[in-house]
C-alpha cells in the first residue's frame, strides 16, 4: 500500500469512516500483532493488545502527522500498549502464567495443530532467552534486533535517548547470550 | 567470543524467521469495527480555537487576581474614613455661643464639609475611571 492510499483511508477515517479504518486494520493487523506477541509472548494478551492499539489509533488518529510513517506511529503505540502491559504482569506473575497457561488451553480446542505448535514453539523460544530481561530490555531488544528497525526509529518509537536504548540492548544482548552459554556450555 | 556470537546471531535469524501466526484475522478487525462503532464520536479541536480559550484563560486568571489585589491589598486613604466626623461636630454646638457666632461656624463647617464631599467624589470618580482603563 503507497503512502498517498494510506493517507487516503486517514483522512477517510477521520470523517467516521469504519470502512476506511476496517481496510488500515487488515493491512496493519499483522503488523502490531507481530509486535504484541514477541513482547508479551501469549497469543490471547497479543490479540487484546492489537485492539486495544487500534481503538487508541481510532481514538487519536486526528494526532498522526503525515510526516511520520504511519507505521513508525502505529510501532509507537502498540510498543507504549505493550509496554504498560508487560510492567503490570512483571509484579504480577502469577497472573502472567495463569493467562499463558489458559491460552494455551483454548489453542488446542479449536484450531489446527500445525499454527499452534508453531506459535508455541516461538513463545516458548522468546520466554527462554527474554524472561530474565526488564520490560525497557526487552522491548529495545525485540525492536532493533528481531524487528530491525533503526535506532533513530526506536528512539521516536520508545521516546528513549540513543544512549538508553544502546545501554538496554546492551544488557539484553548479556543476558541472551549468557543464557545461550548456560544452554549449551561447549561454546 | 566469536561463537558467542555466532550462536547469537543463529538465535536472532531464527527469531525473525519463526512469525507468530493470527488466526482468524477477520474476526479480530470485526471486534475491532464493532468496538470503535460504539465509541462516542470525538471530533478535534481546531488550534485557534485552542489558541484562543488559552488566552481567555490567562486573561480571566490575570483580571481576577488584579481585582483581588486592589480590593484586598491597596487600602483606602485614611481621609475618606473620616468624611463623617464634622455631622458629628454639628450636634454639639458650645450652648454660650451667639447666634450669629453659630451661624459663622456651621457656615464654614458646611463648606469645608462641601469640599470634602467634592474631594471624596473626584477621588472616587478617578479610581473608577483607572478601574475601567485596567478592565479594558
Amino acid at each position: 500500500m503507497t503512502n498517498d492510499q494510506i493517507q487516503m483511508l486517514i483522512d477517510r477515517s477521520l470523517r467516521h469512516d469504519a470502512e476506511a479504518f476496517s481496510i488500515l486494520v487488515a493491512e496493519y493487523q499483522p503488523l502490531v500483532f507481530r509486535l504484541a506477541f514477541r513482547l508479551l509472548c501469549n497469543e490471547e494478551e497479543a490479540k487484546d493488545m492489537t485492539q486495544e492499539t487500534f481503538i487508541k489509533v481510532w481514538l487519536s488518529l486526528y494526532r498522526y502527522h503525515p510526516k511520520f510513517r504511519f507505521s513508525t506511529w502505529l510501532y509507537k503505540i502498540t510498543a507504549n500498549t505493550c509496554y504498560d502491559r508487560l510492567r503490570v504482569l512483571q509484579h504480577e506473575p502469577n497472573q502472567s502464567k495463569n493467562s499463558i497457561t489458559a491460552s494455551d488451553a483454548d489453542l488446542t480446542s479449536s484450531h489446527t495443530i500445525e499454527e499452534e505448535v508453531a506459535n508455541k514453539e516461538l513463545k516458548e523460544l522468546i520466554i527462554r532467552f527474554t524472561d530474565e530481561l526488564t520490560p525497557k530490555q526487552k522491548l529495545v531488544f525485540v525492536l532493533q534486533d528481531i524487528e530491525g528497525l533503526e535506532p533513530q526509529e526506536i528512539s521516536a518509537i520508545t521516546g528513549l535517548s540513543a544512549a538508553k536504548i544502546k545501554s538496554n540492548l546492551y544488557l539484553a544482548r548479556k543476558s541472551i547470550k549468557k543464557k545461550l552459554n548456560e544452554i549449551d556450555p561447549d561454546l | 567470543m566469536k561463537r558467542e556470537d555466532e550462536r547469537y546471531a543463529q538465535l536472532i535469524e531464527e527469531l525473525k524467521g519463526k512469525l507468530p501466526i493470527l488466526r482468524e484475522p477477520d474476526i479480530l478487525t470485526e471486534e475491532i469495527i464493532h468496538r470503535i462503532s460504539s465509541l462516542p464520536v470525538k471530533r478535534r479541536t481546531s488550534p485557534y480555537v485552542a489558541i484562543i480559550s488559552g488566552i481567555s484563560g490567562v486573561a480571566a486568571t490575570l483580571l481576577l487576581c488584579l481585582l483581588v489585589s486592589q480590593s484586598m491589598v491597596t487600602p483606602l486613604p485614611v481621609r475618606d474614613t473620616r468624611i463623617a466626623m464634622p455631622y458629628k461636630a454639628l450636634i454639639h454646638l458650645p450652648e454660650e455661643m451667639s447666634l450669629s457666632q453659630k451661624k459663622t461656624l456651621l457656615l464654614a463647617r458646611w463648606q469645608t464639609q462641601q469640599q470634602e464631599q467634592a474631594a471624596r467624589r473626584e477621588f472616587l470618580i478617578k479610581r473608577a475611571n483607572e478601574m475601567k482603563c485596567k478592565l479594558k
